[in-house]
């Protein structure tokens, strides 16, 4: 009960200082159970235009980087969580990788110099954890190109009887692809991210991944060209 | 059913669990949070843990090493010992249980007092 009114009283306070048009830095400090239950979805959609420099300030902020940490999280929590499981694959590894990057970004904002910017840091460290994963699943003398059959596996059975036929197909096209051909075609399509992110996000050459990216684009043609429904 | 990127975009054929990205901040930012606070005593835990092995180690090595140096109890008996004893009672309540036995086996004639190049 105490709980619930504790809620109620933040909520309203929240919500009072968002129609009010408040500065951001009055807004008051939320439990993590406010968040939680948060539906209001102008007061996410407003968390998601925090600008980098601002979140950057909070984290360095012994007061604020609690508050700034779980806002970072909130604004590309979403994001990162997709762009690992398009790597792993099965939701229970994405979600222990997303675990993973979650305390690595806490442990090394103290470290982070600002040469990249925010989202490209987190994504590098999410990219990192989730190839980590795919190494511990090989054998000591293979590849983690090799998993291309066993995710294709975990990819039938997240996907279910009822899934559309032509995603599952694109999907096993781009499971056949080499992991780095993979991961710039992901990060291009699917997260839109320029090429000069894209290098510093997976530490390639800018041609390099323009190079993986086109061939990348014309095998999954040719695969869905031969496997076509 | 034409599958190209046109037709499918950026769908996926699989979603996220119910309420997961919801609860994502949750979950894992205090996780996080709490791991990091557990970190930050573990150096002083450490610290402390390493100075009491070191000693434990110290005064294991010091009970094993020591007796040995110094050997037997009540340390070697020499014939310098016994001449200058006043008592042969004394000398022979120093001596250990081998030494008495020693001397129960064998008579003083067939002790050697100095090294003879006959007896090789």
């Amino acid at each position: 009960m105490k709980k619930l009114s504790l809620f109620w009283r933040e909520r309203t306070n929240y919500v009072c200082h968002y129609h009010c048009n408040l500065n951001f830095n009055t807004l008051p400090d939320l439990t993590s159970e406010t968040f939680k239950y948060l539906t209001n979805v102008k007061a996410k959609k407003l968390v998601a235009q925090i600008d980098d420099e601002q979140l950057v300030a909070m984290l360095r902020s012994p007061n604020e980087r609690d508050r700034g940490y779980r806002m970072l999280l909130e604004k590309y929590g979403s994001r990162l969580y997709w762009h690992i499981r398009r790597i792993v694959v099965a939701h229970e590894d994405a979600e222990d990788v997303m675990q993973e990057t979650a305390i690595n970004i806490l442990a090394g904002i103290d470290k982070f110099e600002q040469k990249s910017s925010l989202s490209t840091w987190v994504y590098r460290i999410a990219t990192n954890e989730a190839l980590r994963l795919l190494r511990r699943r090989t054998g000591f003398f293979q590849s983690i190109d090799s998993l291309g059959e066993v995710l294709v596996e975990k990819l039938e059975d997240e996907a279910g009887v009822d899934a559309d036929a032509a995603e599952v197909l694109f999907q096993k096209a781009l499971l056949q692809l080499p992991t780095q051909q993979r991961l710039a075609f992901n990060l291009r399509y699917y997260d839109e991210m320029p090429y000069e992110e894209i290098a510093k996000v997976t530490g390639k050459n800018v041609n390099t991944l323009k190079t993986n990216y086109h061939f990348a684009v014309t095998k999954i043609k040719n695969y869905l060209k031969e496997n076509s429904l | 059913m034409k599958a190209d990127f046109e037709t499918i975009g950026k769908r996926m054929p699989y979603v996220e669990p119910k309420g997961y990205v919801e609860d994502l901040v949750g979950r894992c930012a205090d996780r996080a949070i709490a791991k990091r606070s557990q970190a930050t005593a573990r150096p002083f835990l450490r610290r402390v843990g390493i100075a009491v092995t070191s000693m434990a180690a110290a005064l294991l090595a010091a009970a094993i090493i020591f007796p040995a140096i110094s050997g037997p109890a009540g340390g070697i008996v020499t014939a310098e010992a016994i001449a200058q004893s006043s008592s042969l009672g004394d000398v022979l309540s120093s001596m250990s249980n081998d030494e008495l036995a020693a001397i129960d086996y064998y008579s003083f004639d067939d002790i050697p007092t100095e090294y003879d190049e006959t007896n090789e």
